[in-house]
């Protein structure tokens, strides 16, 4: 898939869920439930080298995501 | 000096506004001081335009007065109660109205109907005034005691229908008067809505306080638009004077009143019909149950009842139940208003107790034919009445002693028919009748009328006579029993009475063929 | 004498269902009543022809019927009563408590004989030669009242000579034949609430017409209410003309919309002559549309593919081939496939158009014999906003009422749904229940037949921009926890209390206020907050929606905005209240519940769920994948980018139905391998390689689940013109992949799901034969379905509260794209229109047009009825414009039944932030007048010869 279509649902997640400082947990558990592994792969690989691009709560889920071993 | 020419529209239709122009206008060139009052009719109908004068020793009248001899009849001192061929004296003291009890009538001819201060001054409002002291259950036990019953026709207590809609829960009620006269021979509702127009909303507002009811309806037909517009100013005058509103002559109590017009079907007589078309549909009978009562208007619970019966009302509340009570014949109690129409000598309206018999309404009120030939046959109660013969004379003229002839007292009209009459074209026009004003629902009306015409015709053309005679029977009691209103209920009771006594004038052959 | 009333009961025609003549009595008294001599006991209310009819002495009768009120014009069912005068007609007279009446009367019988005399002698003679002979109520009393001679003649006053009216296309108005008994005008007031019909004239002039011209031309919507309520030839389906009266029948489902009508089948021996709606059917109680009732002779339409086929390329001509061929066929490339490049190269959809056996099937093939979760359904593109929102608010990813709950209701919300159109049965219903009296509050940007038609109107039409749902859900809210008017007891008994605090928060934030969404939804602050008032004051209110919810990018937040408002005013767990979707095709629901989505198995269970796969593995004797598969527009892409290149296609049409056309052709051109199953080579099966035709629903055998999760029987009225169930052809392909599957019948497969689904478990075939229908969830806990759930506490628990922050989509009107166009159906045509273009609904709807509003079109020179071209930024398609003011300016409106319109051509990739639903409700476009000499007219026959 085009990884900047997986950003573009990314980003579009991010924005969806209210942040009060666990909204992290809430985007993982959400790509862990729905997407793919391949898709979760890609985009921690697009992230790991860009992650200027996400500041929010969507980085700190992909990055805990990878270190459970699920991106 | 006051002059009283009347504005009912039989007094119209002869000729009354212009002799009320003509008295006018000689009254101002001769610089006299008249005042034209606008009465009601006194309901002797033949002797319209009836002219009164007021004088010192009581109202006279003159008889037929028309425009063009109001000069005449000035100059000859008819202002001044002057003793002349058109005059027929003091007119309360007309045989024909001593021998009445006006009642319901008691106000029509005398006063200026839209006047609401003359309508106070001779006893109005005092009726409602009493109504709004009492609870409603004791105005409608009150109603109850008086004996009155409906008098559109069926003759059902009026209090007892009252009762049930004081009893039944609802967020609204209604009360609707049925003042869709279209009986032939019949003209008291039309005659009482243009001559003592307020009776008849006090008559309803005790209704409605009674039950519950915070609106009600006057459903008129479109041909009366002289009762329209009486109502309709009327009504009006009362809501300006606070006797309709939100706030009933100050007691906190609301009710509102409003005219509806019917269009033209005989049919929105029958009071379920009636209902549809208030309700903006098309005019046809409702099934019974569930009674108006309890599911009338808008699904409501609402008193249904003729003008007749609602203006009874402020008398009954005015002078008590046992005063209404002490009239009338046998279970018929109170007062009746007759009203005499045809081929007639004297037509017009007779109030009079219940009881007097129909000799002596046709004879003695009537004075005998319009024409002068002898008589052959009345019609009782309108177009779907029995014909009754002179052998019927002595009938008392109450609900049960005419059913008990298989006639009805139906709205009390009586049209007199002479000796020159086909009663098979009458019997045949009983079943146009029905046919052009069915409302089309049910089966034995709307089908049975049309089959009805054709089967008189094949019976008076003398074609299979005794197996259409047998046929006619069996349609008239499929009719009779089977019919959803008194519509197709009732058409056979002329045709079976017209057959049973003139079988000669269906060209019946002893036997048949 | 022996007359005919030994041997016809009035009660039972000679097919179909018995018939007591008036509505049943839903009151808890009983009255006992002596008819003809014997006590009966009935409920208080119940009609003295009811009565009998249920005690067996049944009463001659013409103008009632049990569907509508009494009306006590035919005067047949005369009866007598002890103690009352004359003969009260029993149809209109209620039963009392200790009432004597006599049904049969030497009186009785000469009066129904002289009535029916009367109606013979204006009816034609011509019993031998009428389509109706044998299953005409006139000719059956005739001979209950033993009529044998008509003494007025023939000669006299009659209708004989009356015209017929041949315009609707499916049934005939025959004047000549009409006993004016209303009960065609009654159904079309009571039961559609069209009022289409009328009597005019009086008396004996009286005749029933459909105002102005003819029945096409009128307001009739062809739901057949009127010809099944008729009870002679005078109103008879063009079909029983041609093919004569049916013998027997076969209860089934419709395959149409979500709301799942149950139909009797009426053939003459092996022949479907007509499908009359069921009074039986729990979700249509006798009532059916003109799709359901009449639009079914697709299903033999000449267009129908009947044997597989095969081909290398898509550039090839189709090869017909047996049946095994084309499934080894498959199976081998399948396995080819996933040889060269992974498991995961391959996958499939199901379809909500199939069976629940059917669909249950498929993703087992795909989980157990592809060996990957890459199962999606149809559902993505219209509900799966509805499954995440509810599933997260109540813990159940469905409705929570039947749809009987909404005759309850006093606040009736639609949001989103036109069910005139796309449920016209449900619609019908709620109709009923808003013409006696419940208030209504409609929110859609366009002017649907609920704002205003025939005795129905709005309370309040909040007609909001395109795209800012949200926005508005959020300030209804806003003024309820504002304004004081949230249910505190139900709140505190019933809900998760910290969500809810956090909630109030949110909500009470000047940013959800109405004043602050009037700017962003164009609708009046104060009539926001009037409707608030007005829903929190229900006291039962109820919230229907539909894909106006959905399609869009913030359709799962509005689902949740939704069951927030819900909760906040208490409205959920009892009669006439809850949030109810409306599905848009007839096993949405069905599909859901079987496991479709790729990262759920059956009820819902989420795939990474080891005890739940665990079940399946045993079960299924497999290993499964604890990670979610690929969604649809995941497969789409993941084809454009080489890693997926085989799609199983069931009963679906993707190439026409999904978003961005172009893209989807693309993505399909890609694969190496396309399989489709349908009735018809669709649009997605010009990118085929295998064809595996499929059954019509009136050849399946199975069970289908509607939006209230009742599940349906489907009956076979036909033999499988294929020769092989779908089920059937799905386990051999997946047996041919080396993972067996077998099942005698569908009833095994029903079983199977029942034994691994806890909502099903109390679910079989014999059991929904025995009842009728069964809501789920079924189980030890609720063994006869549950109709309304939620009602003491929720499947979740404590209802959750979500906050639901209104994000606008990023399409957005602009310069280069001025106007917003949504989308959504017609009444007489249904989703892609395969089905309803193959019939003479087309002549109600021969092709999509464009709403466009007044000021709009004069700015840019269109005039109505001209053809216009319609830009998005992602393509181009032509149409013909409507103007008119159901839409506000700004706003342009089509549907998109007809592939050439091609509305998908336009619309974008843009999707709901949850599930990827598409958000087809909301493209930025521009209009302008076509070029003239582009001829785009199209036409059936165009369409057809393209497919």
């Amino acid at each position: 898939m085009d990884v900047q279509k997986l950003v573009m649902m990314g980003k579009q997640i991010e924005k969806n869920i209210p942040d009060h400082g666990e909204a992290h947990v809430k985007i993982a558990a959400h790509l862990d439930s729905f997407w793919t592994p391949k898709m979760r792969a890609d985009f921690w690989a697009y992230y790991n080298s860009n992650k200027d691009e996400f500041p929010g709560p969507l980085g700190v889920a992909i990055a805990t995501l990878h270190s459970q071993a699920k991106a | 000096m006051k002059v009283f020419v009347p504005c009912d529209s039989a007094a119209l239709s002869v000729g009354a506004d212009s002799v009320a122009r003509a008295i006018e206008e000689i009254a101002t060139v001769k610089g006299l001081d008249v005042t034209v009052v606008r009465n009601g009719s006194r309901g002797m109908l033949w002797l319209e335009p009836l002219v009164e004068v007021e004088t010192s020793a009581g109202r006279v009248g003159y008889a037929n007065v028309s425009a063009n001899a109001v000069a005449t009849l000035i100059d000859s001192g008819m202002l001044e109660g002057a003793q002349l061929p058109a005059s027929i004296g003091i007119v309360d003291n007309h045989e024909w109205l001593t021998r009445q009890n006006r009642v319901t009538f008691a106000r029509v001819g005398i006063s200026d109907p839209q006047c609401i201060t003359e309508y106070e001054s001779l006893g109005g409002w005092a009726g409602l005034r009493k109504a709004l002291t009492m609870t409603g259950e004791d105005v409608v036990a009150d109603v109850t005691d008086s004996g009155l019953r409906g008098r559109g026709g069926a003759g059902f207590p009026a209090g007892i229908k009252w009762k049930t809609v004081v009893n039944a829960t609802a967020d609204q009620k209604y009360v609707c008067c049925n003042a869709d006269e279209g009986d032939s021979g019949t003209f008291a509702d039309r005659m009482l809505m243009e001559g003592d127009p307020f009776t008849l909303i006090e008559g309803m507002t005790i209704a409605g306080i009674a039950v519950g009811a915070t609106r009600g309806f006057i459903y008129i037909r479109s041909e009366y638009p002289h009762a329209i517009t009486a109502m309709n100013t009327a009504i009006a005058k009362a809501q300006e004077k606070g006797f309709l509103g939100d706030n009933v002559d100050g007691s906190g109590k609301e009710f509102h009143l409003d005219v509806r017009v019917g269009a033209g079907s005989y049919v929105c007589g029958e009071e379920t019909a009636m209902l549809e078309s208030l309700e903006g549909k098309r005019g046809t009978v409702r099934p019974k149950p569930p009674i108006p009562a309890l599911v009338g208007l808008f699904g409501k619970p609402t008193i249904i009842n003729n003008v007749m019966t609602l203006a009874a009302v402020p008398m009954i509340m005015a002078q008590g139940a046992a005063a209404y009570q002490a009239l009338g014949h046998e279970k018929s109690r109170g007062t009746q208003v007759f009203q005499l129409a045809g081929n007639i000598k004297q037509g017009g309206i007779v109030e009079i107790d219940f009881g007097i018999t129909l000799g002596d309404l046709i004879d003695g009120f009537g004075a005998g034919t319009h024409t002068g030939k002898p008589i052959k046959t009345v019609q009782i109660g309108g177009p779907l009445g029995a014909y009754v013969g002179t052998e019927a004379w002595p009938t008392p003229m109450a609900y049960e002693s005419l059913a008990a002839t298989g006639a009805m007292l139906g709205h009390g009209g009586i049209v007199v028919f002479d000796d020159s009459v086909n009663m098979a074209a009458q019997a045949r026009f009983a079943m146009e009748f029905c046919a052009e004003e069915s409302c089309g629902k049910c089966t034995p009306c709307r089908i049975g009328s049309t089959r009805g015409v054709e089967v008189i015709d094949r019976i008076v053309a003398g074609d299979e006579q005794s197996k259409n005679l047998e046929l006619l029977e069996d349609l008239c009691e499929v009719m009779t029993d089977g019919s959803l209103c008194a519509m197709g209920g009732l058409t056979p009771l002329p045709v079976r009475s017209a057959l049973k006594l003139f079988p000669a004038d269906f060209n019946i052959v002893s036997g048949g063929k | 004498m022996t007359t005919l009333s030994e041997r016809i009961d009035p009660i039972r025609p000679r097919i179909g269902e018995p018939d007591y003549g008036t509505p049943r009595s839903e009151s808890d008294v009983t009255v006992t009543v002596t008819i003809d001599g014997t006590e009966h006991t009935v409920p208080e209310g119940t009609s003295i022809m009811r009565a009998a009819g249920e005690a067996g002495c049944s009463i001659p009768k013409l103008c009632a019927t049990d569907s509508l009120q009494a009306f006590g014009s035919c005067r047949m069912c005369l009866v007598e009563v002890d103690g009352r005068r004359g003969t009260p007609a029993s149809c209109t007279t209620p039963v009392e408590d200790g009432m004597v009446v006599r049904t049969q009367t030497p009186k009785l019988e000469k009066l129904r004989k002289g009535v029916m005399e009367l109606y013979i002698s204006d009816h034609p003679l011509d019993c031998l030669t009428c389509p109706a002979n044998g299953d005409c109520e006139l000719q059956d009393m005739a001979g209950v009242v033993g009529l044998r001679d008509v003494r007025y003649g023939q000669d006299g006053h009659s209708h004989l000579d009356a015209l017929k009216d041949s315009s609707n296309p499916y049934f005939e108005f025959d004047g000549s034949k009409c006993i004016q008994c209303s009960r065609c005008v009654r159904a079309c007031d009571e039961i559609q609430g069209t009022l289409a019909l009328t009597v005019e004239g009086r008396g004996f002039n009286s005749v029933i017409s459909p105002g102005g011209l003819n029945f096409l031309s009128s307001e009739c919507v062809s739901c057949g209410a009127c010809v099944q309520a008729c009870p002679t030839a005078t109103l008879v389906e063009k079909s029983v003309i041609d093919l004569g009266t049916p013998t027997r029948t076969v209860q089934t489902t419709c395959a149409y919309c979500g709301v799942g009508c149950t139909f009797n089948a009426e053939l003459r021996g092996d022949e479907l002559v007509r499908m009359v709606p069921a009074k039986t059917g729990g979700a249509n109680e006798g009532h059916s549309c003109v799709k359901g009732r009449f639009a079914w002779g697709y299903a033999s339409h000449k267009d129908r593919v009947t044997t597989p086929m095969i081909r290398e390329s898509i550039n090839d001509e189709w090869k017909v081939v047996s049946w095994d061929e084309a499934i080894n066929y498959a199976a081998t490339k399948l396995k080819d496939i996933q040889a060269q490049h992974g498991d995961n190269s391959i996958g499939g959809v199901t379809s909500s158009r199939c069976t629940n056996e059917e669909i249950f099937v498929v993703q087992k093939m795909i989980r157990a014999a592809f060996g990957n979760n890459n199962v999606d359904t149809c559902a993505r593109v219209c509900h799966s906003p509805t499954g995440y929102g509810l599933k997260n608010a109540f813990g159940t990813a469905a409705g929570t009422q039947d749809f009987k709950s909404v005759a309850k209701t006093d606040v009736i919300m639609v949001i989103g749904a036109n069910p005139t159109d796309a449920h016209p049965v449900f619609g019908s219903r709620m109709k009923k229940r808003i013409r006696e009296g419940a208030k209504l509050i409609v929110v859609d940007p366009r002017k649907i037949d609920l704002v205003e038609s025939a005795h129905i109107k709005a309370d309040y039409h909040l007609q909001l921009q395109p795209g800012t749902n949200v926005a508005i859900v959020n300030a209804l809210a806003h003024v309820i926890a504002t304004e004081g008017l949230i249910n505190e007891e139900f709140v505190s008994a019933r809900c998760d209390t910290a969500s809810f605090n956090q909630w109030r928060t949110f909500i009470e934030l000047p940013e959800n206020s109405p004043e602050v969404v009037e700017a962003q939804s164009g609708v009046p602050a104060e009539l926001i907050r009037e409707a608030a008032r007005m829903f929190a004051a229900g006291p039962n209110s109820a919230i229907y929606y539909g894909l106006g919810v959905t399609e869009h990018s913030q359709g799962s937040t509005m689902v949740m905005g939704m069951a927030n408002l819900a909760m906040a005013t208490g409205n959920l767990g009892r009669d006439g209240v809850g949030v109810n979707p409306l599905r848009g095709q007839n096993n949405v629901q069905g599909a859901c519940d079987m496991g479709s989505f790729p990262h759920e198995l059956s009820g819902y269970r989420h795939v990474s769920d080891n005890s739940v796969r665990e079940q399946f593995e045993t079960l299924w004797d497999v290993k499964l994948l604890p990670d979610p598969g690929m969604r649809i527009p995941n497969m789409l892409d993941g084809a454009l980018s080489g890693e997926f290149r085989a799609m199983f296609v069931h009963g679906e049409d993707i190439a026409q139905s999904d978003p961005n056309t172009k893209h989807v052709k693309a993505a399909l051109s890609a694969m190496d391998l396309v399989i489709v199953q349908d009735l018809f080579l669709n649009e997605t099966a010009a990118f085929a390689h295998v064809f595996f035709p499929g059954t019509s629903f009136l050849e399946k055998d199975g069970t289908f689940t509607n939006a209230e999760r009742r599940i349906n029987r489907v009956r076979p009225v036909m033999a499988s013109r294929t020769g092989k169930q779908e089920w059937e052809i799905v386990s051999e392909l997946a047996t041919a992949m080396g993972y067996p599957m077998h099942y005698d019948n569908a009833s095994q497969i029903m079983d199977e799901v029942a034994s691994i689904t806890p909502t099903f478990t109390g679910v079989s075939f014999e059991k929904l034969d025995r009842e009728g229908s069964i809501q789920w969830p079924c189980n030890d806990a609720n063994p006869q379905g549950t109709p309304i759930m939620h009602v003491e506490t929720f499947i979740r628990g404590e209802g959750q509260f979500m906050e639901t922050p209104f994000v606008p989509t990023d399409e957005r009107s602009n310069r280069k794209f001025p106007l917003l166009l949504t989308t959504g159906r017609i009444l007489s045509q249904y989703n892609v229109g395969a089905q309803t273009r193959r019939t003479a609904n087309s002549t109600w709807h021969a092709e999509d047009v464009l709403e466009i509003h007044e000021a709009d079109a004069q700015m840019r020179g269109i005039v109505d009825g001209q053809q216009v071209a319609i830009t998005s930024r992602i393509g181009e398609t032509l149409m013909k414009a409507h103007v008119t003011d159901r839409v506000p300016a700004g706003v342009v409106y089509t549907t998109f039944h007809h592939p050439l319109s091609g509305a998908n051509v336009i619309t974008t990739e843009f999707s709901d932030w949850a599930t990827n639903c598409p958000e087809y409700k909301v493209t930025a476009v521009e209009i302008r007048p076509a070029d003239s000499s582009v001829d785009s007219v199209s036409t059936l026959d165009d369409v057809l010869q393209r497919v």
